[in-house]
């Protein structure tokens, strides 16, 4: 019960252990930027939860599991359990030594998730002062 | 804020809760207010529960087997919020018994 | 997640391109030199890197799953510094002592121009892991500030 008075926090956490898990990708992405054959990752999240919280607020997942054996694809899963996942992009690249690293998005992708990480910890702290006022005032 | 910031309610709510002034949704679904005295108990116990995590973790940052700094910070946040609220539920309840001990009979 | 190992993967990148310029440093300074310790003129060197974790993507995604001991190890690493087995350049310099009878000498195989390009890869390559080690230490500055 009292825990409920968490959720907003417990949920920005999730988001901003999504943009770290990111930056380590995209990091690592970066440091591969001149390794023969590399290909590069990268980090799905944000998309996935958007679906889920849209599937909850219409009250209606495509899919109904009624087996614990029953797989739900990631897009569907509810939002509780939706987690970030990295995957590699496979393309083949313009380079001659088969690395598919494009340092230009790296770098682009790079800022975008820095200033999502510091929003994130702003609305956390937002969130916490909030509660304080609310249980002092 | 905006009176629908769904958090804001959240806070309130679970004020709510514990200080056993019903409005929520638990309470009116069972027909009953929530005992006070299992609403104290439950608020030292989940205290006490954070409490120990949020040792747990600064042990773990201090020792070096984690260097998650935002998972240890927050969960310390959490921590004493957690005992503040207790602390104004454990306020209420004294202010309360001293208001019936002055009634008079 | 640890940011400690975190900037593991982009210090391991500063340290390997900084092998990498060295290496060309050593070229761009042996385009002349036409004897050697081991005879014949100075060969044209090159860095292979490799991740230091071919499993990167699939290690991580197991440790985010709640496996405690899958590696989150990533980055690059030099595995070896290898000779260019391209040929010799021929210059026609009869007065050069090392000249053949017919008056050639075997010029390394160093290309200057490919080496400055190179050197110019190795540089921005090493700016970009810069700017990712940065992150990771304004991140960590910045959760520290968290219920200030």
């Amino acid at each position: 019960m009292i825990e409920r008075m968490f959720n907003s926090v417990n949920t920005l956490k999730r988001g901003l252990d999504a943009a770290y898990l990111r930056h380590q990708v995209i990091s690592n992405n970066i440091a591969n930027v001149d390794t023969v054959g590399f290909k590069a990752s990268r980090v799905v999240f944000e998309d996935h939860l958007a679906r889920a919280a849209e599937l909850a607020q219409d009250d209606k997942l495509d899919m109904v599991v009624t087996h614990e054996r029953h797989i739900v694809p990631d897009g569907k899963k509810p939002f509780e359990e939706v987690g970030p996942v990295v995957v590699t992009d496979e393309s083949t690249s313009t380079r001659l030594d088969g690395n598919n690293v494009d340092i230009e998005r790296e770098m682009v992708e790079l800022a975008k998730n820095s200033i999502n990480y510091y929003t994130t910890i702003s609305k956390i702290n937002s969130e916490f002062r909030k509660l304080g006022r609310v249980i002092t005032g | 804020m905006k009176i629908t910031d769904s958090s804001f309610l959240n806070a309130i709510g679970a004020l709510g809760d514990v200080l056993g002034t019903g409005g929520n949704q638990k309470a009116q679904d069972s027909g009953a207010l929530p005992e006070f005295k299992d609403v104290l108990a439950e608020a030292l116990e989940k205290s006490e529960m954070i409490s120990s995590e949020n040792a747990a973790g600064t042990l773990a940052l201090l020792t070096g087997t984690t260097d998650d700094i935002a998972s240890t910070l927050i969960s310390a946040q959490k921590s004493e919020l957690t005992v503040a609220l207790t602390v104004a539920v454990r306020n209420k309840a004294i202010e309360a018994y001293k208001e019936i001990m002055n009634m008079q009979v | 997640m640890g940011f400690l190992s975190g900037m593991d993967i982009s210090g391991s990148a500063l340290t390997a391109q900084r092998l990498r310029m060295d290496i060309i440093a050593e070229n761009i300074a042996n385009v002349e030199t036409t004897r050697t310790e081991d005879g014949g003129p100075y060969r044209r060197k090159r860095v292979i890197m490799e991740p230091r974790n071919p499993d990167f993507a699939e290690t991580l995604q197991q440790r985010i799953s709640g496996d405690p001991k899958a590696s989150v190890t990533g980055g690059v690493r030099v595995t070896g510094i290898v000779e260019d087995q391209s040929d010799f350049k021929l210059k026609y310099d009869p007065t050069h002592p090392d000249a053949d009878e017919n008056g050639y000498v075997q010029m390394p195989n160093v290309d200057l121009t490919l080496e400055m390009v190179d050197m110019i890869s190795a540089y921005r390559s090493y700016q970009a892991n810069v700017t990712a080690f940065n992150a990771y230490k304004d991140m960590a500055v910045r959760a520290l500030e968290i219920g200030k």
